[in-house]
């Protein structure tokens, strides 16, 4: 318990931090928040070209896709609130040798390499409109709005975030074994945009493969599923085991890493 | 011309010096591409329409496969470079040399784009020969040929279009950001994402005054079937038009901007 408190305590500080460190070039805050937004237009296409072609696909109306496309939106913005700095700068700590002052801390370092950074400019549009859009398609399409429906999706978000941080902290442990991984970065953006679109369209084996092997489906299409109440028991029993499981596996893999890492620095 | 080969070899053999990082980026384009080809292959499976946006499914196919793959080929960081340059004073010991700093960076980064332009070109042949196979799309040589001619004046379209927004970082402190809102416009408006006929022929025929969308949109075109002979040949006219406006624009604006640099470090 003591431990807990202690981290919690350090998070707090994290968050303090990279608030003041934002706050202190504010019109790289403002521009960030600009970048964001247009990347968010790319996103929305996707939401137009459904809503434009109005097909109903595999069961789904546009206005199914779209309620998926703003937990797409809204999920974006959690990771990169949390998560996606951190990732982006692995490659940099590892090649410059800036990992061994983090290597002497007295705290976990996965903790400090995946949890320092928190940003607060880029996910604003992301949340915004993330939140916007599943709110109004959650009352478009009718779907149930007890605390049981809203409870459980947020659930399924956290889940979807657990296993998103997992395979995308796994995809940057390659920064270990080669000098330059800048294309680790492309990798995980790619990966993480797979689910522009819900995983129906893809088929049933790749949704298989997403599932399970490298379940980045479960990132954002269970919380939708489960709103739109197309997620069983079992789906949501093999996703938190996935979660768990997929947590162990990357932190295993991460000491193994550092297990055979040499500073760039000595 | 021997110091440009020079400098051409140089750029090829820096793209190719970290060939595990530069592999795993050629990966990553199969990614958008893989989203893509999906979507479109659900819409049209569940629409009564069979042209949807002006194209059969094997055309749509053929576009996004071609755009993802053109995309990566014409991404360059060349405006980045630059800024660094000019901002950190490394432009200082272009000024002693007796080179065009201009046409080097041009020179450098077609070296450094042509092994990934080669590796393309492959799977662009082999998307190609697929399509012909599945769909029965009929190739000409004359098209293939003036298709590679087009991607060419496309790519070097793309890098002088980058050099002139470079040159915003001589008046603007920190212009990253407004490269990378640049990009992500751009590319949507070349029609890297999605073909322009989405937006409706409103904004296609204003797009047609636009540079934009010849570099991604007008090569599809070539092959995909969708333009007379004529019309092939006056659109490379007017690549050529477009480089040759943006050249001369860019040794004037490039003029002005040498008056206003400031030497600072390097």
């Amino acid at each position: 318990m003591k431990q807990i408190n202690k981290y919690i305590k350090i998070y707090g500080m994290f968050l303090k931090c990279s608030l003041m460190k934002q706050m202190e070039y504010r019109v790289n805050f403002i521009m960030m928040i600009g970048i964001e937004g247009v990347f968010l237009i790319t996103k929305l296409l996707y939401a137009y070209i459904v809503y434009d072609t109005g097909v109903i696909i595999y069961g789904f109306s546009p206005d199914m896709i779209i309620f998926y496309i703003g937990t797409f939106i809204l999920m974006t913005g959690i990771y990169m609130f949390l998560f996606y700095f951190n990732f982006s700068s692995i490659s940099s700590l590892i090649r410059n040798g800036d990992l061994d002052i983090l290597i002497t801390k007295p705290i976990s370092l996965q903790f400090m390499l995946t949890m320092k950074q928190v940003d607060y400019g880029t996910p604003i549009p992301n949340i915004i409109a993330g939140i916007c859009i599943v709110t109004y398609q959650w009352n478009k399409i009718g779907l149930p709005a007890g605390f049981i429906q809203v409870l459980g999706y947020i659930v399924c978000i956290i889940i979807g975030s657990l296993v998103g941080y997992s395979i995308m902290f796994c995809v940057q442990l390659i920064s270990f074994f080669t000098i330059k991984a800048d294309a680790a970065r492309e990798i995980t953006d790619s990966l993480w945009d797979v689910n522009n679109m819900p995983m129906f369209i893809y088929n049933k084996y790749i949704r298989v493969v997403g599932c399970t092997v490298l379940p980045i489906f479960i990132v954002t299409n269970y919380p939708a599923l489960f709103a739109l109440n197309k997620l069983n028991g079992w789906q949501l029993t093999g996703g938190i085991f996935l979660c768990v499981l997929l947590f162990i596996l990357v932190r295993g893999a991460f000491h193994l890493c550092m297990k055979q890492y040499t500073s760039a620095s000595s | 011309m021997r110091q440009y080969r020079k400098i051409f070899e140089i750029g090829f053999q820096n793209a190719l010096e970290y060939r595990v990082d530069f592999i795993i980026g050629l990966f990553s384009m199969f990614f958008p591409i893989f989203i893509q080809t999906s979507m479109w292959i659900a819409i049209f499976l569940n629409s009564e329409k069979s042209i949807i946006y002006n194209y059969t499914l094997p055309q749509m196919l053929s576009y996004v496969v071609l755009a993802g793959l053109i995309s990566k080929a014409m991404n360059t960081k060349v405006e980045y470079e630059i800024m660094g340059d000019i901002k950190d004073g490394g432009l200082n010991k272009f000024i002693v040399r007796p080179i065009n700093y201009l046409v080097y960076k041009v020179v450098e980064n077609i070296g450094g784009k042509f092994a990934q332009f080669l590796i393309v070109s492959i799977f662009i042949f082999i998307g190609m020969s697929f399509s012909a196979a599945l769909f029965s799309i009929n190739y000409t040589i004359l098209e293939v040929v003036l298709f590679i001619t087009a991607i060419f004046f496309s790519i070097v379209l793309k890098i002088i279009m980058s050099v002139m927004v470079s040159t915003l970082s001589f008046w603007v402190g920190e212009t990253w950001a407004a490269f990378m809102m640049l990009d992500v416009i751009i590319n949507v408006m070349s029609g890297g994402m999605f073909p322009l006929d989405i937006f409706g022929e409103g904004i296609v025929s204003v797009l047609k005054f636009l540079p934009f969308q010849y570099t991604i949109y007008f090569p599809i075109q070539i092959v995909t079937g969708n333009l007379e002979f004529n019309a092939i040949f006056i659109g490379i006219i007017v690549q050529i038009g477009w480089i040759l406006i943006f050249g001369i624009f860019n040794r004037f604006i490039w003029a002005k901007g040498m008056k206003a640099y400031i030497s600072a470090g390097g």
